[in-house]
Order: C-alpha cells, then sequence, then structure tokens
C-alpha cells in the first residue's frame, strides 16, 4: 500500500492539486454570492429589518428548488449554462460553473441559519441605540455569527469536496476523476484506496480547521 | 419629559386581536423615576417599546420634550433614540465583544474618535465600578457585572432618558439592590428621567417615585409611591403591595376579632416621613379619654422616606373617637376605620 502510494505519488500530487483549485475556486465563488443570499433570507423574512415578503418568498422557493436537485444530476443539465460562461463544460473550468450552482445555494441555508441564532434582544439593543439597518447587518448580525458562519463554511467546503469527487465524472480531474479512471476502470484498487484515505484526511483536517476557528471566534 | 397620552397597541395574532395596551396616559417628569408593575402579560414591554418606538402604537401620542415620536421619519427617529438609553432583562450584549467594546458600540455608531471613545468608555466603566473589566467578555462576567455593562453602554451617549425593562428581574434579590442603587445614583448624579418595568414591588419601593399599575393593557391606579403604598385603590395593587409591606391582622387575631365584637374601632394609621406616631399618640391619650391599643404594625422605606402603618382599637365612647380619629387626621396621618378585620 505504501509502495503504490510512493509510486503513484505524482499521480495524487496532481489530483491533489486539481481538487484543491476546484474546491477553493468554488467555495470562494460560492460564499461570495451565498453569503449575502444567508443575509437576505434573513433581513427580508416578516417582521425583520428589511421585510419584503414577496422577495422572501422567492428567494425561498428558488434556494429550495435549486437545493433539492442531485448534484450529478444539475451538472449534466446545466451543461449549455455552463458554456455559455466559461466556454467549456469539461475540466477544472467546467466543473466550477456546477459547483457555484450546487454550493451557493447551499451556503445560503448554512449562513441563513447561522444568522438566525443571533440572539434577536441583541438586534433590538442596537435598534434602541440607534443604529441603522446596515450597522445592524454589519456590526451586529455577522460580527455575532461569526463562530457560527465558520462551522457552515467548514460545512460546505466538505461537501464541495464531496462533489468534486463527482464531478470527476465529467471529466473534471482531482481526486475522484483519478478513483474513477484508475480505480475503477482499470481496476487499481490500492490508487482507489489510497484516494479514499486521502480524501478521508483532507475532510478530517478541514473539519479541525473549522473547529478550532469556530473556538478561537467564540472564545474572543 | 414623556408624555404618552391616548396610547393603543393592537396585536393582530393570527386573526385574533391582542389590545396590549389600552388607552394609556402617563406623564413623566424630568429626573423622575417612574415605574410601571404589572402581571406577566399585562402589556409592560409593549408600553415601554412604545416610547421609543421598538413598537409602532397603533394610535395615540408619544411626545419626548414635546416632539411627538409617532411622526418622525427614520433619520430622526434614529437621533432622538440616541438620547434615549435602554436596557434589559437579558442585558443583550454582544457575546463575541469584549466589554470595552460593547460599552464602545453606541459610540462607533455615531463615529467620534478613538481617543475620545477610549476616554469615555474608560469614564463609564469607573461609574458602573467595572474599570478593570474592559478586557473581559461577557461569558465571564456574572448577571449583575452584565447589567452594569449595559446600563454602561446605555449611558454612552449622555441620554436624557433610560429605559429599563424588567432590568433585574434575572438577578438574585442582593444584586438587584445593587443595580437599583446604581441606578438611583445615576438618576441623583445626571438627572436622567428613568422609566423601569417590573413585576416586583420592592423594586418600585426602592427607587421610583411614582409608579402605574398596569392589568390587561390598562393603566389601573397611578399615583406617588406613598400614596399608592398608603391608599391603594384595587385589588391588584393591594396584593402587589401585601409582598413588601404586610399590613394584614395576624390570623390568630383576626380570628380572636370575629369571634367576640371588639369594642370602639379598629382603625388603621398610615404615617409618612420622620414623625413618628409615638408622641402623636400619646397626645392622643392626654387630650382624650380614650385607649388606644396596638395591635399590629409594620414600617418600612420607600425610596427616601419612612412609611408605616399601625392597626389598632380605639376604645371610648362613640362621639370621643370621631373626635380623637379627627384628631389623628389634622396631624397628617391617614386614618382609615376598618369595617372588618381581614
Ligand atoms: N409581537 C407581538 N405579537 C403579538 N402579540 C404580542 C406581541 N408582543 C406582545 N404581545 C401580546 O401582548 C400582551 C402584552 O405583552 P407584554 O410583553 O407587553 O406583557 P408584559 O407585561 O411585558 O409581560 P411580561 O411580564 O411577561 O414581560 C400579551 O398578551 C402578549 O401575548
Ligand atoms: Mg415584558
Amino acid at each position: 500500500m505504501l509502495n503504490s502510494f510512493v509510486e503513484n505519488f505524482d499521480l495524487y500530487w496532481v489530483a491533489i492539486v486539481e481538487t484543491w483549485w476546484m474546491v477553493a475556486y468554488s467555495l470562494v465563488i460560492a460564499t461570495v454570492i451565498g453569503l449575502p443570499l444567508g443575509v437576505l433570507l434573513v433581513v427580508t423574512r416578516p417582521n425583520h429589518i428589511y421585510e419584503n415578503r414577496l422577495f422572501y418568498t422567492i428567494l425561498n422557493v428558488v434556494i429550495n428548488i435549486l437545493r433539492s436537485i442531485p448534484f450529478i444530476i444539475l451538472m449534466v443539465a446545466i451543461i449549455p449554462f455552463t458554456k455559455s460562461i466559461v466556454g467549456t463544460a469539461i475540466g477544472i473550468k467546467g466543473a466550477i460553473v456546477p459547483l457555484v450552482v450546487y454550493t451557493a445555494p447551499y451556503i445560503a441555508r448554512l449562513m441563513e441559519s447561522a444568522l438566525l441564532e443571533v440572539d434577536a434582544g441583541i438586534i433590538e439593543a442596537f435598534q434602541a441605540m440607534g443604529a441603522t439597518r446596515r450597522q445592524i447587518v454589519f456590526q451586529v448580525m455577522l460580527k455575532e455569527a461569526r463562530p457560527a458562519i465558520s462551522l457552515g463554511l467548514t460545512i460546505a467546503t466538505i461537501g464541495l469536496i464531496g462533489a468534486t469527487a463527482m464531478a470527476g465524472v465529467i471529466g473534471a480531474g482531482g481526486l475522484g476523476d483519478l478513483a474513477i479512471r484508475y480505480g475503477y476502470q482499470r481496476w487499481q484498487l490500492d490508487v482507489m484506496a489510497g484516494t479514499v484515505i486521502i480524501l478521508v484526511i483532507i475532510v478530517q483536517g478541514v473539519q479541525s480547521l473549522g473547529n478550532f476557528v469556530a473556538k478561537r471566534l467564540r472564545k474572543q | 419629559m414623556i408624555s404618552i397620552k391616548n396610547l393603543y397597541k393592537t396585536y393582530d395574532q393570527g386573526g385574533r386581536k391582542v389590545e396590549a395596551v389600552k388607552d394609556v396616559h402617563i406623564e413623566i417628569g424630568k429626573g423622575e423615576i417612574f415605574g410601571v408593575i404589572g402581571f406577566s402579560g399585562a402589556g409592560k414591554s409593549t408600553l415601554i417599546r412604545c416610547v421609543n418606538l421598538l413598537e409602532t402604537p397603533t394610535s395615540g401620542s408619544v411626545k419626548i420634550n414635546g416632539v411627538e415620536m409617532t411622526e418622525l421619519t427614520d433619520p430622526e427617529l434614529r437621533q432622538a433614540r440616541r438620547k434615549i438609553g435602554m436596557i434589559f432583562q437579558h442585558f443583550n450584549l454582544l457575546t463575541s465583544s469584549t466589554v470595552f467594546d460593547n460599552v464602545a458600540a453606541p459610540l462607533r455608531l455615531v463615529g467620534i474618535s478613538k481617543e475620545q471613545i477610549k476616554k469615555r468608555v474608560d469614564e463609564l466603566l469607573g461609574l458602573v465600578g467595572l474599570a478593570d473589566k474592559g478586557g473581559f467578555y461577557p461569558s465571564q462576567l456574572s448577571g449583575g457585572q452584565k447589567q452594569r455593562v449595559a446600563i454602561a453602554r446605555a449611558l454612552a451617549n449622555e441620554p436624557e432618558i433610560l429605559l429599563c425593562d424588567e432590568a433585574t428581574s434575572a438577578l438574585d434579590p442582593q444584586t438587584t439592590d445593587s443595580i437599583l442603587e446604581l441606578l438611583l445614583d445615576i438618576n441623583k448624579r445626571f438627572q436622567i428621567t428613568i422609566m423601569l418595568i417590573t413585576h416586583e414591588m420592592h423594586v418600585i419601593k426602592k427607587i421610583c417615585d411614582r409608579v402605574a399599575v398596569m392589568e390587561n393593557g390598562r393603566v389601573v391606579e397611578q399615583g406617588t409611591v406613598l400614596d399608592i403604598f398608603s391608599n391603594p385603590q384595587t385589588q391588584t395593587t393591594k396584593n402587589f403591595i401585601k409582598n413588601v409591606f404586610d399590613i394584614q391582622l395576624p390570623e390568630n387575631l383576626q380570628r380572636k376579632f370575629r369571634q367576640q365584637q371588639p369594642g370602639g374601632e379598629i382603625i388603621r394609621v398610615s404615617f409618612v416621613g420622620e414623625a413618628t406616631s409615638e408622641p402623636i399618640f400619646a397626645e392622643l391619650t392626654t387630650r382624650f379619654p380614650l385607649r388606644p391599643n396596638i395591635l399590629f404594625g409594620n414600617i418600612t422605606q420607600i425610596k427616601e422616606t419612612t412609611f408605616g402603618s399601625l392597626i389598632l382599637q380605639l376604645t371610648g365612647d362613640s362621639v370621643t373617637i370621631q373626635q380623637g380619629l379627627q384628631y389623628l387626621k389634622e396631624q397628617g396621618l391617614r386614618v382609615e376605620v376598618l369595617e372588618d378585620v381581614e
């Protein structure tokens, strides 16, 4: 096992780097989209600071629809959309679009639940001291929710790593691709096992890092 | 200072109308400590939240320094709120910020310089007795200390009014007293008008000048705390007072008097201030052929004034008794003839 790992090190390394880039790009873009959507899901709900029933209902439904499509189907279904945006539906570039479409609504939900944890009494105290709604979003809600936000992003990252492995099916590269091409198509079980072990280690690492950050933020 | 007129607040609870506040009139003067007491669900929180428009009144008027709050635009309202501090039962501090940053928060909202913020926060932390706790997080503080932080935060922009919604209800009796003393101190030092809400008569008795009793959304009784204590009108008020100042005849005496008709009259005498009743009763017996027999008494402190109540039996002929009662009234005592000894 160890031998096979050393022999195939370059193979693994390339796959790890590809996975890293897919996750990194998708995570950043999905967070940039998902976090504001999460904020909107909270502040536009009834009795909140930017209450807007219509907007809230529509956003809620759209996110539910996107969230209910399995990634493997979503990936295929949006190929034309993917092509129109990045020019291709394969490779890392081709994978990032469906990964973002899949992860952003997920992040929106995770951020929503993180922000809902912020005590309504604190928001009220800031309203009572004359804070603007923007100040409440940025200086109260997002600040208070930081530990929960970091845990939410940890969960999203792990989900994203799983999805990138699936993206391997459309030749996106990365660890999933490696497992399929060598482990499944060529039946090299040692490579398959190696990939799984690496994925387990990465997921463990990400979770520990997320917990650590959340703990630090909570202590503060 | 605060003038509430004709105030109504109706909630719609899934089609069912709930009148949380009904036809409330309250005038609070500058520098006054005004208490609102009532049972849970009486509408106290709704009322106090209408003062800084955290709740929008359904109808009626809330004026602060003559300015109609319900007609302000959003920016005007925010400006007005900066001069109205508020503290809460559950403190509502930022858990992710230090004590220093919590107190600095309202100052940062208005954007003043770092040095000024530092100076003001240090001053405020000194005022509430937490000068050495600036670097702590709220989770490292006791309930009383958290409320002190909240008070410092509420005072940051030098408000003219402090609203307290059950500010001591989550605290033990000793801590409650220390917070009440702090509020009294702040009230005296800065002439801040305080409106506070509570379900404990102890709180009213300790620091309030005037009180309103609320029941089912209405103010059923209001007046100076001394008046309310010496002459409560409603059963609700009597029940609240009973918790902190019992002037009931003990069971065994009640039974005794019910069985054998007592001679003369059973009266309750209330007195306010340092003038203790003793010389008056000594005088009473020398002036009139009456025999006062003290059955029961209680004495307490209402804010800074002594307040006492005595139940006594006056024996003598009925004309003299009437003269005696008249004399007691002329001495400034509140006299009440008890029809029934309960
Ligand atoms: N946001 C709301 N929506 C609907 N009904 C409400 C709302 N807030 C309060 N009420 C109702 O108004 C009434 C008065 O509530 P309020 O909170 O003012 O009472 P309270 O005297 O402060 O009670 P407590 O001592 O329990 O805090 C209650 O019947 C309550 O159910
Ligand atoms: Mg309340």
